[in-house]
């Protein structure tokens, strides 16, 4: 990615811009002043978004330093709107002389969202653009990043028809500290560099279906990566999963309890009854997963299954899975010591993130150990 | 056998010994429930709300056990009152006590068949045990605070 972008970012004064790419900050660049457009030759020119790497319909015309951009209309979404603003050019600092124009950034919006547009040139035909799409707090939605390449459009070409994505909830990476974790074989679920996102997601449920962990939930990982979050279950102490109804009663659920005989009245009379609740995470990237974060409660487990999707939408079905791409198992165990206590993450597991698959019935400790 | 006759109206018992078997229900019952309670905190059944469980069961037995005991403190160095008191009143004493006992000994014993937790048992038991407690302790009174005035 180009060394000229954070430091754009920083002298435009963008909105605030969430889940950058780590970049390397290089020398800050030099901003050159409006200039004629025939110093910015390759930029000039109506750009197409969609049919490339991105599945959004963007199109966007540079004529001198105005550019127009066209796509669906902020913040709702909906219908199409052309967006106008006059843009900013860029060059690399270590050029000499009159350096050519590297980047041009152009920002437009309004109360309730701002957006910010850096082109650069990729190659002949071809121009990078990173979206920043920040949004107030009353829009109430999160604020987006997007790389999308755009194409040379001809004049033939048919005005684009925008469709809407629907937005796709984030899932929180670096993940918070799971109990245990599992980096899953690569032929079990995902295949790096051959898989789309799609494929993986269909074997995962496939997998989900057939030991009917009950309701799941996916969300994204930022634009590459999704991750599926089962239910909570009750689980005994060795990560079997507790039978019949119980075993999806939450740490605050009230279920009469079932007693074999009056030794097992007296052991819950006299005796603590502890509780065992997991959720499992199956988070598909090819992101560093080193967690980060505070420990994640089990109240903030359990409105995980509420908050996602119950299905990967196409555009990220379509995202091919990169060379370190890999499907990782997170075990988020809880632990409730008695019927008064609240239910906390347990840190030091008893039992491994392989123990909780197998005993959960996803896979065979063979299937998992290839 | 006649029917219609009230035979057990007017009949009169001992103070003292009303006194002592009321005593011995409230000590036996409260001695029971205290014994649970140890019983449950070592078996740490409370976990972290020990200290709120004890916080639910004293105030339930405890003002009734001093108003007992106290009552017998102060008169163990007087001779024995021959002061009588309505049987039906002493009946209904007791069994008021026994009711009241039962319902505290309720609320740890039936716990576990509930699913509720047992905090939040408790907490939910306070609406009835305070309203029966009041009757309970205005019906011993007689016995244990104005046991004086008796009818001699």
């Amino acid at each position: 990615m180009s060394v000229l972008l954070p430091a754009i970012l920083a002298t435009l004064q963008a909105p605030v811009i969430h889940r950058r790419p780590t970049v390397a900050r290089p020398p800050g660049p030099e901003i050159l002043r409006p200039q004629v457009s025939a110093q910015i030759p390759g930029f000039q020119g109506t750009w197409f978004g969609e049919g490339t790497d991105s599945a959004t319909r963007r199109m966007v015309r540079v004529e001198g330093l105005h550019v127009r951009v066209s796509e669906a209309c902020l913040p709702s979404g909906d219908g199409s709107c052309d967006y106008n603003a006059e843009g900013v050019s860029y060059s690399l600092r270590a050029a000499s002389g009159s350096p050519p124009v590297s980047a041009l950034a152009v920002q437009y919006g309004d109360t309730l969202w701002r957006q910010l547009l850096i082109l650069r040139q990729q190659e002949q035909g071809r121009l990078d653009a990173f979206v920043y799409t920040s949004f107030s707090q009353s829009a109430g939605r999160a604020n987006t990043y997007e790389h999308q390449l755009l194409g040379r459009g001809s004049q033939t070409r048919p005005p684009p028809v925008f469709i809407v994505a629907p937005p796709m909830p984030q899932f929180p990476w670096p993940p918070p500290p799971p109990t245990a974790s599992l980096r899953l074989p690569d032929r079990l679920v995902a295949v790096p560099k051959q898989d789309s996102l799609g494929a993986v997601f269909d074997r995962l449920r496939d997998a989900l279906q057939r030991v009917d962990v009950g309701w799941w939930s996916v969300y994204a990982i930022e634009a590459d990566g999704f991750a599926v979050v089962t239910k909570m279950e009750a689980i005994d102490i060795d990560g079997r999963p507790k039978s019949g109804t119980e075993r999806w009663s939450g740490p605050n659920d009230q279920l009469p309890p079932h007693f074999s005989g009056i030794g097992d009245y007296l052991r819950a009379l006299f005796s603590a009854r502890p509780g065992f609740y997991r959720i499992i995470v199956f988070a598909v990237t090819d992101r560093p997963s080193q967690s980060a974060g505070a420990a994640i409660s089990a109240d903030s487990a359990a409105r995980l299954l509420r908050g996602g999707s119950d299905q990967l939408p196409q555009w990220l079905r379509d995202v091919p899975l990169g060379p370190d791409g890999r499907c990782v198992a997170l075990i988020y165990e809880f632990e409730r010591p008695t019927e008064s206590d609240s239910a906390r993450l347990v840190t030091t597991a008893a039992v491994g993130a392989l123990q909780h698959l197998t005993m959960a019935g996803l896979w065979t400790e063979q299937q998992l150990r290839k | 056998m006649d029917r219609t006759a009230a035979p057990e109206v007017g009949k009169r018992l001992p103070l003292v010994w009303c006194q002592r078997r009321l005593a011995l229900v409230w000590l036996a019952g409260a001695a029971l429930l205290v014994l649970l309670m140890i019983a449950q905190s070592i078996g740490n059944k409370y976990g972290g709300a020990t200290a709120q469980a004890w916080d639910w069961l004293l105030p339930t037995v405890v003002p009734t056990l001093s108003l007992i005991v106290g009552a017998f403190a102060a008169t163990a160095r007087q001779p024995l009152q021959q002061a009588t008191v309505d049987a039906f009143s002493y009946r209904l004493s007791l069994w008021l006590s026994v009711f009241y006992l039962v319902l505290v000994a309720a609320v740890p014993l039936a716990q576990p068949l509930t699913g509720r937790s047992p905090l939040e048992l408790m907490q939910l038991s306070k609406l009835w045990l305070g309203a029966i407690q009041g009757v309970v302790g205005i019906s011993l009174g007689v016995y244990f605070v104005s046991g004086g005035r008796a009818e001699s």
